[in-house]
């Protein structure tokens, strides 16, 4: 386990131990109470049938005001502990899942690795289940309870007859393996991942039920097919489930027996070691039926914990496993002078090799074009000179005024916020923006539909907002890069899903405004090398080309390939043209 | 709460659900009748004993008591444990049952005109609300009817015992106040978890933080402080609300609990205060217990009836929310037979007359009169700037969006009013992005189900093993965004009829997107083929270019035609063609 998670739940657990001590020391006097209460219900009743076998009723009443008593107290106990519970959770719920998402929000994902995150992030969702550390403290001090409880119990026991807790106890050993054992298939039923029937399922019931499955369906007419490959599957998956719930409903019901025929069996024992009288029958059999539930239910409650601590435990690994350190980005201030990769790789964790041996160096002001083929490592590279990713070999530097390139990005996925449009585009600053720079910065990425709508338009279609285009979000996604004032610009494909009028405003505008800036662009349309002042073309894991374009079209490489595809027909109508204007 | 209407509902979905094993039902309906039987038949037992104890105290009489209640508590064991293994059954059944209503229905969704993040998280949550509530449609009612006999078979027996005050106080006081206690034991809160402003909203911030695929830009942008903000306020009234529910109702309850409390403890007092009782002991304990054993079948008998409440209202959710969603094909008509043969002269032939759309909340027309007529073999290109209306145009050719005026006509046929089925052999589509169904094998992927000709698989990808499954964390084959869409396409060429692609090389490098054209014009001799891409260079390939602006079709022609003459086509040529032409000349 690495330091910071564990830290982050021992923490939790601290802070709230800090915090509600008033809260925590009334739970742990109801504790004491709640554990005390059946062993006095139990005790009062034998006395009470004592009294009346004997025929004296004096101490009758007083001991009924005090049964009444123990009868409130157990109300009022359960009702203290309900409410404290509550208001844990009222404090504490969703403070650890807060804490881990913004931890994997702070870690850069492969997007390969969503499917795999997912399956996860289940485990996660119910390990984090609202304010499981709040329950997990009450689990603890429940199980104080019961504990104390059989304690209680079995020295009651003992003032009947030595042999009962004897027995009780050669009883549970037997038994003890049983509930572990049903617990475990329970654990792993809820935890799902542990059958792959389930995760293909889920996964296929997943891309069934989206937008993206019901267009297609309802074009291409496979509903049926889907349907039928989906019912095969899941009858597969189904036969394997109620094989295990069948095992978990069996070995539950011989624990449930077991605890029903015990006492019997007990007394039946004591009987034949013992001359015991009714009043002590009665309490021989009222703590047998107090004690067997409450040892199951310590056994339950410890394995519960168990299997919270678990998934914990899955979520820190998981956590460690894929959080590859960003230390840079975190901590970085101004926009650096250069910045420098020699040899760098990169590699997921137990993966191959992304990327090898790349070399780089970016100057302020310049414009970097990425380009190269589809799945080269184009992103990846992007991330590692951004500071997103750390390599795994090589280093990047930066000069030493700064500690980081601070800037903004727009990528290909980009937020589509279902708020306004001022919250669209000011939704990374820290301090308030005033409308204009929202105005000048919507105007650079040319959303001028957005100022003329005004900036508290809606954009939530629920909720009565408006609904625009995918090209007018693709503007309101470069606003929100343009909207602050210093550092590296990132453009991922900001021209994708532009028209090509609009791809040409952009260009232009981007030079106007910006030309003291680092701007890193990506992009499939060649046209974006107009503005670089330095290209690298990415192929097969490594930088195969660099230079300007005049530089890298006479090495004839993959560029030269990719501008000539590209150039083809515009060119071939130019000269067209040419030819024809000179006739 | 149980209403009339809840009632109502919950018929209407057993009707929905028909098709139950009936020995199941059978069993479970049966075994809900034994077990609380046997408890109070044991109950009896144990009465005896201590009677008998009191009595006689004879060892011998004792022990053959004791080994009679031995025997009934492992009888009833067994009794509860087949009644489990039936109710395990039952759901695992249902499961499938349940499923296959909601597969059914989703079919017969409205495409949205907008793509709401929300969309699929709350048909989920409705979906997996509709599973809980046919698992436990005759689970539920089985309770109830456990309950319900519990309760009349304690009161039969104790009212054996002629205790007059008894029978007054727990038909008076304990049983109404046990049915409040169990009414408020549930609350409907997860029903508001699904439907309210801040659980929609929380939902949206979480999805969003945990999307790994825009974790960069979050990243980047510094906007997790903004995000996180948004999902605790929403949370954090969540969590209040809940609260305040909570409280409310342990407060009632811990009053009700006191009174009820004081009442066994005032009735106990009277028993053991009256001289008569005291000579058998068997028979206050069994007052006792069964008094307890009554507060508790009364709670859970309104628990039961209370859960009823709740299901239906799943139910009536699901349902409405299908019905809203629901395209009505009422209008639908299908051809008859000789029409259909009339119109087969017009083989492959695409016939937009004057299509008009309007969003429905929309003021302003989409698609303004738009007439085009495509026959076989032809390959256009439909360029425009954005919002023109391309998808839209696309979506009413396709049939998923009816025209708000005018028609269109693929072989005679209108395809908004045809089924899914008959839509296939008129089409094939390409989207911008593929949609790949994960745990099936990608062979299956291309096929969805249709008979295809293998030799085009060969052409396109030699050497690829085709029956790996798709999905890296199923054990199967993970696959690059380039060859996804790829893959798109040849699903999209081994189809039959018209070949529609919106955008398909959007994220290809030239290379690919060039090897794309090319193969996609060589595979599709006598196809019409539709295709939209902001790429003018590629337009000159293909027979005709339909220049589309503001929903209307302000140019058509080959594009070496529209290059000669000023328009938006030879604009928009040239704004690109002039940065190709001005880097080539740096050279």
């Amino acid at each position: 386990m690495e330091q910071e998670p564990k830290r982050l739940f021992t923490g939790q657990i601290r802070e709230l131990i800090n915090k509600k001590k008033g809260l925590i020391s009334l739970i742990l006097i109801i504790a004491i109470v709640d554990s005390a209460i059946p062993v006095v219900q139990v005790s009062i009743l034998g006395y009470l049938v004592m009294q009346l076998i004997s025929g004296v009723k004096s101490d009758v009443a007083l001991f009924l005001v005090i049964y009444l008593f123990t009868y409130f107290a157990q109300h009022f106990s359960a009702y203290c502990k309900n409410k404290a519970q509550l208001k844990l959770k009222l404090d504490f719920a969703h403070k650890l899942e807060e804490e881990v998402i913004q931890k994997v929000a702070k870690t850069s994902l492969n997007t390969r690795l969503q499917p795999k995150f997912n399956d996860s992030f289940t485990a996660v969702q119910n390990a984090l289940s609202p304010g499981q550390i709040s329950n997990m403290i009450v689990l603890m001090i429940e199980s104080l309870i019961i504990l104390l409880t059989v304690i209680f119990i079995t020295i009651n026991l003992m003032s009947v007859s030595i042999v009962a807790p004897l027995i009780v106890l050669i009883l549970l050993i037997f038994v003890f393996p049983l509930q572990i054992k049903a617990n475990n298939i329970y654990r792993d039923r809820v935890l799902f991942g542990h059958i792959r029937e389930q995760n293909i399922i889920s996964a296929l019931e997943n891309d069934i039920f989206s937008r993206q499955g019901f267009i297609e369906m309802n074009i291409m007419g496979y509903y049926g097919w889907i349907k039928n490959i989906w019912l095969n599957k899941f009858r597969a998956f189904r036969k394997i489930k109620t094989k295990e719930e069948i095992k978990l409903q069996s070995l539950n019901h011989l624990l449930s027996t077991f605890w029903h025929v015990s006492p019997v069996l007990v007394v039946l024992i004591v009987m034949f070691t013992n001359q015991i009288s009714l009043s002590q029958l009665v309490i021989l059999f009222g703590s047998m039926y107090y004690l067997i539930p409450r040892i199951f239910s310590a056994v339950e409650t410890f394995t519960q914990l168990q299997h919270s601590l678990g998934l914990f435990r899955k979520v820190i690994a998981f956590m460690d496993e894929h959080t590859p350190t960003a230390k840079h980005v975190l901590h970085r201030a101004t926009e650096p002078q250069f910045i420098k990769g020699s040899n760098i790789s990169f590699a997921y964790p137990d993966q191959k090799n992304i990327l090898s041996n790349v070399n780089f160096k970016l100057n302020k002001g310049d414009v970097v074009c990425i380009v190269g083929e589809n799945g080269s490592g184009k992103s990846t590279l992007v991330k590692l000179i951004t500071g997103l990713l750390d390599p795994s070999e090589g280093m990047v530097e930066f000069d030493e005024r700064c500690k980081v390139p601070q800037g903004s990005a727009f990528f290909q996925n980009f937020i589509k916020l279902e708020e306004t449009i001022r919250d669209n585009v000011a939704i990374g600053t820290e301090n308030h923006v005033s409308d204009e720079q929202i105005y000048k910065a919507l105007k650079a990425a040319k959303g001028d539909f957005a100022i003329e709508s005004g900036l508290d338009t809606l954009l939530d279609v629920d909720l009565g907002g408006i609904n625009i285009s995918g090209g007018q979000w693709q503007r309101l996604g470069l606003a929100r890069t343009f909207i602050k004032e210093n550092g590296i610009i990132i453009l991922d494909e900001p021209t994708a899903s532009l028209d090509p009028l609009a791809e040409i405003e952009l260009y232009t505008s981007v030079i106007d405004k910006y030309s003291d800036r680092t701007i890193i662009l990506v992009s499939h349309r060649l046209t974006a090398t107009l503005l670089a002042d330095q290209i690298l073309v990415v192929s097969e894991g490594g930088i195969t080309e660099v230079g300007t374009h005049q530089q890298l079209m006479k090495q004839e490489g993959l560029y030269h390939n990719f501008f000539n595809v590209q150039a083809m027909p515009y060119l071939n109508y130019y000269r067209d043209k040419k030819r024809l204007e000179a006739n | 709460m149980l209403t009339k209407g809840n009632w109502r509902h919950l018929l209407q979905y057993y009707n929905f659900i028909k098709g139950y094993k009936s020995w199941l039902v059978l069993a479970l309906i049966l075994l809900s009748i034994v077990v609380p039987v046997f408890e109070v038949w044991i109950l009896n037992a144990t009465k005896d004993i201590i009677n008998q104890f009191n009595n006689s105290n004879n060892r011998e009489d004792m022990l053959s008591y004791l080994k009679l209640l031995f025997i009934l508590v492992a009888i009833s064991a067994v009794v509860n444990w087949i009644l489990a293994l039936v109710i395990a059954l039952n759901n695992s059944a249902n499961e499938e049952k349940s499923k296959l209503i909601v597969l059914d229905n989703f079919i017969k969704h409205k495409l949205s005109e907008h793509d709401t993040f929300d969309f699929q998280q709350r048909f989920n949550l409705i979906r997996y609300g509709l599973n809980n509530c046919v698992e436990g449609f005759f689970v539920i009612i089985s309770g109830l009817i456990s309950s319900l006999i519990k309760v009349i078979v304690l009161l039969a027996t104790v009212s054996l015992l002629n205790n007059v005050m008894l029978i007054v106080l727990l038909i008076i006081f304990v049983i109404p106040i046990s049915i409040i206690r169990g009414y408020i034991n549930r609350s409907s809160l997860i029903l508001d978890w699904i439907n309210s402003y801040n659980a929609i909203k929380s939902r949206y911030y979480k999805g969003l933080l945990l999307n790994t695929s825009i974790v960069s830009e979050i990243l980047m942008n510094k906007s997790s402080k903004f995000m996180f903000g948004k999902w605790n306020q929403h949370m954090s009234e969540i969590n209040q609300r809940d609260y305040k529910a909570g409280v409310k109702q342990f407060n009632l309850s811990l009053l009700l609990g006191i009174l009820l409390a004081s009442l066994i403890t005032i009735y106990i007092a009277n028993v053991v205060l009256s001289q008569e009782i005291i000579a058998n002991p068997g028979d206050l304990f069994l007052i006792v217990t069964a008094a307890v054993l009554i507060i508790m079948s009364c709670e859970n008998l309104f628990s039961q009836i209370q859960m009823i409440g709740f299901q239906s209202n799943q139910y009536r959710m699901f349902k409405d929310y299908i019905v809203s969603q629901t395209n009505e094909r009422s209008n639908s008509k299908h051809l008859t037979a000789s029409e259909l043969e009339a119109d087969k002269k017009d083989d492959r032939d695409l016939q937009i007359n004057n299509l008009s759309y309007r969003f429905q909340n929309g003021s302003k027309l989409v698609l303004d009169d738009i007439t085009l007529r495509l026959s076989s073999g032809e390959k256009i290109a439909i360029v425009g700037p954005n919002g023109a209306g391309k998808t839209t145009l696309y979506h009413c050719m396709m049939g998923l969006l009816e025209p708000t005026a005018g028609t269109v006509q693929i072989n005679g046929l209108h395809p908004h009013q045809l089924s899914p089925e008959e839509r296939a052999s008129l089409f094939s589509p390409v989207f911008q992005s593929t949609h790949l169904y994960k745990g099936i094998s990608i062979m299956d992927n291309l096929k969805v189900g249709r008979e295809i000709d293998y030799a085009m698989i060969d052409a396109m990808f030699k050497d690829y093993d085709y029956d790996q499954l798709y999905g890296g964390h199923l054990g199967g084959v993970e696959l690059s965004g380039g060859q996804i869409q790829k893959l798109g396409i040849l699903k999209g060429l081994l189809g039959k009829g018209i070949l529609i692609l919106d955008e398909p090389t959007a994220s290809l490098d030239p290379m690919a997107e060039q090897e794309v054209v090319t193969m996609l014009l060589r595979q599709t001799r006598d196809r019409i083929v539709i295709l939209t891409t902001h790429r003018m260079g590629i337009t000159l390939q293909f027979d005709r270019v339909i220049v589309l602006n503001q929903g209307r079709i302000v140019q058509d022609g080959s594009p070496q035609q529209l290059l000669q003459i000023e328009g938006l086509f030879k604009e928009m040529f040239e704004s690109q063609g002039q940065i190709y032409k001005q880097l080539s000349e740096v050279e």
